[in-house]
């Protein structure tokens, strides 16, 4: 008898188990291409070379620019945000910027995603910058209220008109060099960067 | 048959029960070359007045163990000492230094200094240096000159005790490879430059 009753139950549990809901298969959310609104939120190509100079040494470093569009896949926990199971999953695009220095610096990369813009993360409508500390720059044509912005600036004689000042966050020890903040605007991109030891790198054109 | 097998298992028996433990400790005069706690943060400039922050952790210490087998059966077990000390440059690059006690009634132990990709690896005993040519992590193959100096100056401050290493033979075409390195008693780092002839000093703390 018993040779009979465990593989039944056994086999009942399974079927149980498998009928919970979220068992089945994942639904699968196609949040489709990045908006191409958003786009020109950087201003680089692929293989663009852009120079900046060290305020004191007057080096002049070259960033070369690499960009592409990924495709990508994340976990979505709907309204169950402690749940440990996701309850869907979003594929996406992900348009990455890096731009690799020809000196021993830093790279610095800027990633915009469409998943952002679901409702299920709180980042909004904004790019993500990541240097030696990460800050945010809203979509262009986005929302600005909150941000430092600069009607123009002059660097190495020219003017810079509405040149966002991005406070960036550094999650390591205050005391290590990092960025202080990015300056940047949608039409050249970065035009300066600030050290939290008080050096400088400001965009350098020919 | 019976008889037999019971022989075997006391032979094994036997055999587990005499395992030989060697432990081997780190020579104390070789523990000179960590930086003390109150020189783990420190600042490198490169000749163009580009600085970063080098933070290192606190020394650390563990065991590292190894068995000998004969039949399956263990028959001796070797603890050695392992001594080290790591961190980042600010801009990301590894650094670290670790010493692992060599053998036991010698004074010798394997160091191991990391700068980036490269690896430097000898065998040392106080300011006598022999290096091995140690390629760990499968980074690239380094092959160097050491040599001890009684003092050395880097930005008007006199460090005693030096450790001068000299790349002979190693990744050259990686321009920013650290190809000479300059290490202090009790300091650490103080100079070291790379393939492109890009120069580091470290700024004398305040």
């Amino acid at each position: 008898m018993r040779r009979i009753v465990f593989p039944a139950v056994f086999a009942s549990m399974m079927l149980l188990l498998t009928s919970c809901p979220g068992g089945g298969s994942i639904e699968h959310i196609d949040l489709g291409s990045f908006p191409e609104q958003y786009i020109a939120t950087v201003p680089y190509a692929d293989g663009d070379v852009f120079k900046m100079q060290h305020e004191t040494s007057k080096l002049i470093i070259e960033f070369t620019v690499a960009r592409n569009r990924v495709a990508c896949s994340e976990a979505g926990y709907g309204t169950a945000k402690f749940s440990p199971a996701p309850s869907c999953y979003y594929d996406f695009e992900e348009d990455m910027t890096v731009c690799r220095p020809n000196y021993p610096l830093f790279d610095i990369s800027i990633t915009m995603s469409n998943f952002y813009l679901t409702d299920s993360v709180m980042f909004g409508k904004k790019a993500h910058i990541q240097g030696v500390g990460h800050a945010s720059l809203p979509f262009i044509g986005e929302d600005t209220t909150g941000y430092t912005i600069s009607d123009s600036l002059e660097i190495n004689g020219k003017i810079y008109n509405d040149v966002f000042k991005l406070e960036s966050q550094y999650y390591g020890d205050e005391e290590n060099t990092h960025v202080d903040k990015y300056l940047y605007n949608y039409e050249k991109g970065f035009v300066g960067i600030i050290m939290s030891n008080g050096e400088k790198f400001y965009l350098y054109e020919d | 048959m019976k008889t037999k097998h019971l022989i075997i298992i006391a032979f094994l028996v036997l055999l587990s029960s005499c395992v030989r433990i060697e432990v081997y400790n780190v020579n104390d005069d070789n523990l000179v070359w960590f930086a003390d706690s109150t020189n783990c943060r420190f600042t490198m400039q490169d000749e163009n007045g580009v600085s970063q922050t080098v933070a290192l952790g606190n020394v650390g210490y563990e065991w590292l163990s190894g068995s000998s087998y004969l039949l399956f059966v263990p028959t001796g077990r070797s603890e050695h000492e392992y001594v080290y000390q790591s961190g980042f440059f600010s801009f990301g690059q590894q650094f670290s230094v670790s010493l692992q006690a060599y053998k036991q009634d010698d004074d010798c132990d394997d160091f191991c200094m990391r700068i980036g990709d490269a690896n430097y690896s000898m065998r040392i005993d106080g300011n006598s240096f022999h290096p091995t040519c140690l390629n760990w992590d499968n980074a690239y193959d380094t092959v160097f000159t050491a040599e001890y100096l009684d003092n050395f100056a880097v930005m008007n401050r006199v460090y005693d005790g030096v450790m001068h290493l000299e790349l002979v033979d190693g990744n050259q075409n990686d321009k920013f490879f650290p190809s000479e390195i300059y290490y202090a008693k009790n300091y650490g780092l103080i100079q070291f430059s790379l393939n492109n002839g890009l120069e580091y000093k470290r700024l004398p703390s305040e």
